[in-house]
């Protein structure tokens, strides 16, 4: 039997006097597309970056493909893909010289490494910014950058967070597709979005985190299942997340405020 | 310029709004995103608070240095005179002050400003219902609150100066004018090369031509503000230089003189005081009015361009790459490469280039009139050689931005990165061994193989950056972060330059000692050469046993 990508069990991490991350217990298998959703501040990002390796978690246990990114983050980082929220990449580089720092730190091979990128360039529509400097690109095209620079390793992990972010529908399809064939060839996707229909159409599982706490996660059967079998995953989400009143409340008031 | 929907206490008051952006996210590129969420935003509401405040206060705090800089500089420059006093020396202490003021507002005006123009801090202005002659106005008026504190100094300091020395009105007025000129002829240029450096900087890669334009003109720009920031040594050396002109020069060396600006209004001063030369005081009368004509128009354009920064953006005029190769290196001198573009793109940093010319300039020029290539010589350049190699060392962790947020997601340890950069700034020393070995060459020595110590010392040189990193990073703190914030971590600056002077002077003094006792400086050479290489040794050891977990 495989190992699970990811193994996380009473995870913590706390900032200051703020909880983030208050102890989920998860599995993610090998193989599957994995979709992490939540409210804003949730902690989906902090999640992210202690599977990532970036960050420390205060507690809990955590395994990426078999490693501890605590005490062997070099090895973690070196399996996984990681797309941040916010692309802050090296600005004043330009997209040709940003690829040939991550491929040279990633100590990648210089043959297959060129034919991804060209693919990858051409099917994201940025060739004619390979040699801009990235301060000078849109989000979207940042975003791109970034995605690109995650698949360049063949890395049996993608972590994703909000990686439809400022992308244009052409490049959403692609991601997507990208994100199912990588799973298809037994590697493995987690990815945090706020657009329920993508994670109800891309993901085999999902987690519903709130307030650093796990509150549910399953197929999309399952959560329905869990939440008095809601039509759709916003209700799901909405329900799960304890949300539904209040927001119907919110909306009535502000119909009122704005007449 | 001025528009009418706007008043000025309104605009003014505004205009707090782009200058607190402009600090805001200076502060972010030079400590990291992360440092700022994690550390700050999350713990609650007063203490972004504090640290908004504290934001504020640092930059306030650069300006107030920047001030005093200028203040002190200003001072010297009449205190260095032989002739205490005379009309001499106040003819001397005004000229000077005025190129003092001039070279420190232009160094301050030329870091500046380009973030200014990169940062776009009137961006979110352009939501809200104001005219954009008004937004332009703003940000002429964020520009002159990035500045109160230096120009009020530049313009007062000097005048005071000289109605303390002089007891005249009219002198004192005039180094006034002196100074406002100066002010205004420095921003004018600080502006002119700043779109200049903002322009080229920013320009797509087209051709091997242009990266080689590129390259010359940051290699420029970095001589220049390390010229600048030199100009302290300058007034030692012109107060005799120009003394000497002055009281034995022919009457067209005089008038040459007063030609220039800063000049042009000494000389006027003088001739008020009763300076003896008709010439020169109708040549400085003719020569300062010109000036001042020529500040008014300066001052017009650069309000101009400063209202027109909102509009300029990077070059959008793409075109297909020739081709989508890439050229892959390893781990450290791929992470080298990143450095030196990332350094070379950012006005404050660009001086990084110029380090091997100036570490070239500075050993030469003391060698060039001398016969012989003695001891003392070659340990000094040596040393002069090793510190500037660490001030390298600070400017490539200060050039990281917020792009070390992308480098914390790639399989680079901390050891990586801190080899990487001391083997950037161990390149920046390379020309001074290069030098003293063709000086060992060209000229005598006093012992055979002396002019090779500096080679010898290159182990030590990267030693001291290793350990300035180490202490740095300590400074760091728990998510080691690799980048410096020079304003906020200055113990650890000082502490990391005390310990790296340490490790680069103890071959020097092995060196010494083992001269003193043997006699015999070949066994002295091989004791150095052990020595520096036993240093870098232990500190790749020391960097590499040091337990840093991300």
């Amino acid at each position: 039997m495989l190992l699970p990508a990811v193994e996380i069990r009473d995870l913590t991490k706390t900032y200051g006097m703020i909880r983030a991350i208050d102890g989920p217990t998860l599995n993610i298998n090998q193989g599957e597309i994995f979709g992490l959703l939540g409210p804003n501040g949730s902690g989906k990002t902090t999640t992210m970056k202690i599977i990532s390796g970036i960050l420390k978690p205060d507690s809990g246990h955590i395994r990426v493909l078999g490693f501890d990114p605590v005490q062997e983050p070099i090895l973690v980082k070196n399996r996984i893909g990681y797309v941040p929220e916010t692309p802050t990449l090296y600005e004043s580089l330009t997209v040709r010289d940003f690829f040939e720092f991550v491929s040279s730190v990633r100590k990648l091979d210089k043959g297959s490494t060129a034919t991804k990128v060209e693919a990858l360039t051409k099917a994201f529509l940025l060739t004619d910014y390979f040699d801009s400097p990235i301060a000078s690109l849109s989000l979207g095209n940042r975003q791109k950058v970034s995605i690109i620079a995650a698949f360049l390793h063949d890395p049996q992990l993608l972590l994703f967070d909000e990686p439809l972010n400022g992308l244009d529908a052409r490049s959403g399809k692609i991601l997507k597709d990208l994100m199912s064939h990588h799973a298809e060839k037994g590697g493995t996707v987690v990815f945090s979005t706020h657009i329920m229909e993508i994670a109800e159409h891309v993901c085999k599982n999902i987690g519903i985190i709130y307030s650093g706490r796990l509150i549910a996660q399953g197929s999309i059967n399952d959560l329905r299942r869990y939440s008095d079998n809601q039509e759709t995953l916003e209700e799901v989400f909405l329900k799960l997340t304890n949300e539904k009143d209040t927001i119907e409340d919110t909306i009535k008031i502000l119909k009122n405020a704005l007449g | 310029m001025m528009s009418k929907e706007m008043k000025f206490t309104e605009a003014w008051k505004l205009s707090q709004i782009p200058y607190q952006e402009l600090v805001f996210k200076s502060f972010i590129k030079s400590r990291g995103i992360s440092y700022i969420s994690k550390t700050h935003l999350s713990n609650g509401k007063s203490s972004n608070e504090k640290m908004i405040r504290r934001v504020i206060r640092s930059a306030v705090g650069n300006k107030i240095v920047v001030a005093l800089i200028i203040a002190v500089a200003s001072f010297i420059s009449f205190i260095q005179s032989e002739y205490q006093y005379t009309t001499l020396s106040i003819l001397i202490g005004s000229s000077l002050s005025l190129l003092m003021i001039f070279g420190y507002t232009l160094l301050y005006e030329i870091q500046f400003l380009p973030s200014m123009l990169d940062e776009q801090p009137t961006e979110l202005l352009y939501s809200l219902p104001i005219y954009n002659s008004d937004i332009s106005y703003i940000l002429i008026l964020a520009f002159i609150r990035a500045m109160d504190f230096i120009i009020i100094v530049d313009i007062a300091v000097p005048s005071l100066l000289v109605l303390i020395l002089t007891h005249s009105l009219l002198a004192s007025f005039i180094e006034m004018i002196g100074a406002i000129t100066s002010v205004a002829l420095a921003t004018g240029l600080a502006i002119y090369l700043s779109k200049i450096f903002y322009q080229i900087a920013n320009r797509e890669k087209r051709s091997r031509t242009e990266s080689i334009v590129r390259l010359m003109f940051t290699v420029v720009w970095g001589a220049l503000v390390m010229s600048l920031a030199l100009l302290y040594n300058y007034n030692t050396y012109l107060t005799p230089s120009l003394e000497k002109i002055i009281t034995e020069s022919s009457m067209s060396s005089i008038l040459i003189l007063s030609s220039i600006p800063s000049f042009s209004f000494s000389f006027l001063i003088s001739s008020t005081l009763g300076g003896k030369s008709y010439v020169a005081s109708y040549a400085a009368i003719g020569f300062s009015a010109l000036y001042v004509g020529l500040s008014v128009l300066v001052i017009l354009w650069s309000l101009r361009t400063i209202a027109t920064f909102n509009n300029l953006h990077h070059d959008t005029n793409r075109k297909t790459p020739r081709d989508l190769k890439l050229v892959l290196r390893g781990q450290t001198v791929g992470y080298s490469i990143k450095d030196f573009r990332i350094a070379s793109r950012n006005p404050t940093t660009a001086f990084l280039l110029a380090a091997p010319v100036l570490e070239a300039a500075i050993v030469l020029f003391p060698l060039i009139t001398a016969n012989v290539v003695g001891t003392i010589t070659v340990l000094v350049g040596t040393v002069i050689g090793g510190i500037f190699t660490c001030f390298v060392v600070i400017g490539l962790l200060t050039a990281e931005g917020t792009g070390i947020e992308y480098t914390r997601t790639l399989p680079l340890s901390t050891n990586k990165v801190m080899h990487s950069k001391a083997f950037t700034a161990t390149i920046s020393y390379i020309p001074v061994p290069v030098i003293f070995a063709l000086l060992g060459v060209i000229k005598p020595a006093i012992f055979n193989f002396i002019s090779l110590i500096p080679l010898w010392e290159l182990p030590a040189v990267a030693a001291a950056a290793l350990v300035e990193m180490m202490i740095i990073v300590k400074s760091s703190g728990e998510e080691r972060v690799l980048i410096f914030n020079l304003s906020s971590s200055i113990l650890y600056f000082i502490a990391s330059i005390l310990v790296s002077c340490l490790v680069l002077g103890l071959p020097l003094v092995s060196f010494i000692l083992t001269n003193l006792i043997l006699g015999q400086k070949i066994a002295s050479e091989i004791v150095l050469a052990l020595v520096s290489s036993a240093e870098f040794i232990i500190m790749m050891h020391l960097t590499n046993v040091m337990n840093y977990s991300r």
